[in-house]
């Protein structure tokens, strides 16, 4: 169960990698064009591009157009580093199936907004500093754990089917696999498993919307 | 200005397309024109005048089997799903007309609370559950499970949107003039601000059920072959795929990318058909009109037009 929970944990981090990273390339653009006209976001809402849509396409378009092989290698003979690469592509796949990008770039905008026409950032300018330094801390943070409250529930549900599609050893194909042998007493230790983890991140979250919560405080 | 008209036209007409395509293909006769039988001398065929979209690994024709998706699992799913959010916002509206009495406030906390547990749940991971639990794959358990959650989840809107409309002023001043809670939620509420949120909602869930279907049904929990489902039409072509069919890969995540969209496109060509206001605004969920001439709340603050 240990090497499931890996594979599982390893995809999650690669997903808060990927999604710390997205945040701050979009709090960049959010910042570079504020001169121009934003446009609203077209569609609301998480889960826009299922995984089943993504991840077979960019499976197959992977195999076809550059030779390369998506599908994870085998668990027992593979060194940690060759885990940790194959799941990376899972790891996007995840982040954009359960709305997490979607919900960042909309968070950045609207916090953005928000928090640049408070008085904070009006000083920083006056006194010759520039307010995307003051404001890039602060909105990235909250974007990103508004983001994870909003779409962990889905990011767990589309779990199962990226490590289906991407034949990735964790705690969702092994759900999938007892599932389908009718292993109910190993089903709910899997669920168990997922769940403690699924606990774990909402903590984590909770933990720093509170933390955020006391420092915002000041600024009101 | 003007490059604004020019994309909230072009919105429109991406809505008019989407819910026109996916009229043609869930209610024109493919089954009847181009018959849904297995022809094994015609495996895998080219698109021509006989199959418009080429058959599948069976000789089956696609469109039919893709208009038979959408007929016999997405549209009944829908309508579960449909019958479910009616009955959480019928619930969550009942909670608020209910929060006077005493004895109905500690329940309707003791019910927020439960439904906030619940809503918090990955939805895809209880219906595999629930499908995995049963024993029984099909599209029931995949409709009881999405209709329950999506309840729950409708309860919880109407409730959040409660909380935040009724310190608004004309929310309070109407309850000062002696307005009673009940025609103040139908008339300020569901008849006024509550309607565009609540359709998105509805969007979101019809959406999010096709996504889930597809993927229960992909893992094998959901419909069973020889009925016809996005999920596991992808599953029975998946060796193909790699083979380098990609035509069959292609026309089922189109026609799923269109069904996923259609919700959208429906809720947003209905809001502005009904408000007069571009449908991008209104998806965008930034922009909450309510019905006091032009008065509007935008992002939480309440501002008077000309």
């Amino acid at each position: 169960m240990i090497k499931y929970a890996q594979t599982t944990t390893l995809i999650l981090l690669w997903c808060f990698v990927f999604s710390v990273a997205w945040t701050a390339a979009v709090y960049a653009l959010q910042a570079n064009r504020r001169g121009r006209k934003q446009r609203a976001p077209r569609l609301s809402g998480a889960a826009i591009l299922p995984a089943l849509v993504v991840g077979p396409v960019l499976l197959v378009g992977a195999f076809k157009l550059v030779g390369v092989n998506l599908l994870f290698p085998v668990h027992f003979f593979a060194s940690f580093a060759a885990l940790a690469a194959a799941a990376l592509v899972p790891a996007a796949v995840l982040l954009v199936a359960s709305g997490m990008a979607a919900s960042a770039r909309r968070a950045v905008a609207s916090e953005y907004e928000a928090w640049n026409a408070k008085t904070f950032a009006r000083v920083a300018l006056a006194v010759g500093r520039s307010p995307h330094s003051v404001l890039r801390r602060l909105v990235m943070i909250k974007a990103l754990t508004q983001a994870w409250s909003q779409c962990l529930p889905w990011a767990f549900g589309e779990l199962i089917i990226v490590e289906a599609v991407f034949n990735a050893p964790g705690l969702g194909l092994d759900a999938w696999n007892l599932a389908r042998t009718r292993d109910l007493a190993g089903l709910g230790e899997v669920i168990a498993w997922l769940a403690g983890l699924y606990l774990l991140c909402v903590a984590a979250t909770a933990l720093v919307n509170r933390w955020l919560g006391k420092r915002l405080e000041s600024y009101a | 200005m003007r490059s604004a008209g020019i994309s909230r036209r072009r919105g429109l007409a991406l809505d008019v397309a989407v819910v026109c395509a996916f009229a043609a293909l869930a209610c024109g006769p493919w089954a009847r024109v181009f018959g849904e039988r297995m022809d094994l001398a015609h495996m895998l065929a080219d698109p021509s005048r006989a199959h418009p979209l080429g058959t599948d690994s069976m000789g089956r024709d696609l469109l039919a089997r893709v208009a038979s998706a959408l007929r016999d699992g997405v549209l009944p799913l829908w309508a579960g799903v449909l019958g479910g959010t009616v009955l959480g916002v019928g619930a969550g509206v009942g909670a608020v007309v209910a929060r006077e009495a005493r004895l109905a406030r500690v329940a309707t906390r003791a019910v927020d609370a439960a439904a906030a547990a619940l809503a918090a749940v990955p939805v895809g991971l209880v219906a595999f559950a629930w499908a995995a639990w049963n024993e029984r794959a099909g599209l029931v358990p995949v409709l009881v499970s999405l209709s329950t959650l999506f309840a729950i989840r409708a309860y919880l809107e109407v409730r959040d949107l409660d909380r935040h409309d009724r310190n608004l002023g004309y929310w309070q001043a109407h309850a000062a003039l002696g307005g009673t809670v009940a025609s103040r939620v139908w008339r300020y509420g569901v008849r006024g601000g509550w309607a565009g949120p609540l359709v998105r909602m509805l969007g979101f869930n019809l959406r999010v059920a096709v996504a889930i279907e597809a993927s229960l049904s992909y893992l094998g929990f959901g419909v069973q072959e020889p009925n016809a489902s996005f999920g596991n039409m992808l599953a029975a072509h998946f060796e193909l795929y790699l083979k380098g069919h990609w035509q069959i890969l292609l026309i089922i995540l189109g026609a799923l990318t269109l069904t996923a969209a259609f919700p959208a496109s429906l809720a947003g060509l209905t809001l502005s058909w009904s408000t007069g206001h571009d449908s991008a605004v209104k998806l965008s969920g930034r922009r909450r009109s309510i019905p006091w001439r032009s008065t509007s709340v935008s992002s939480g603050s309440t501002s008077t037009g000309a």
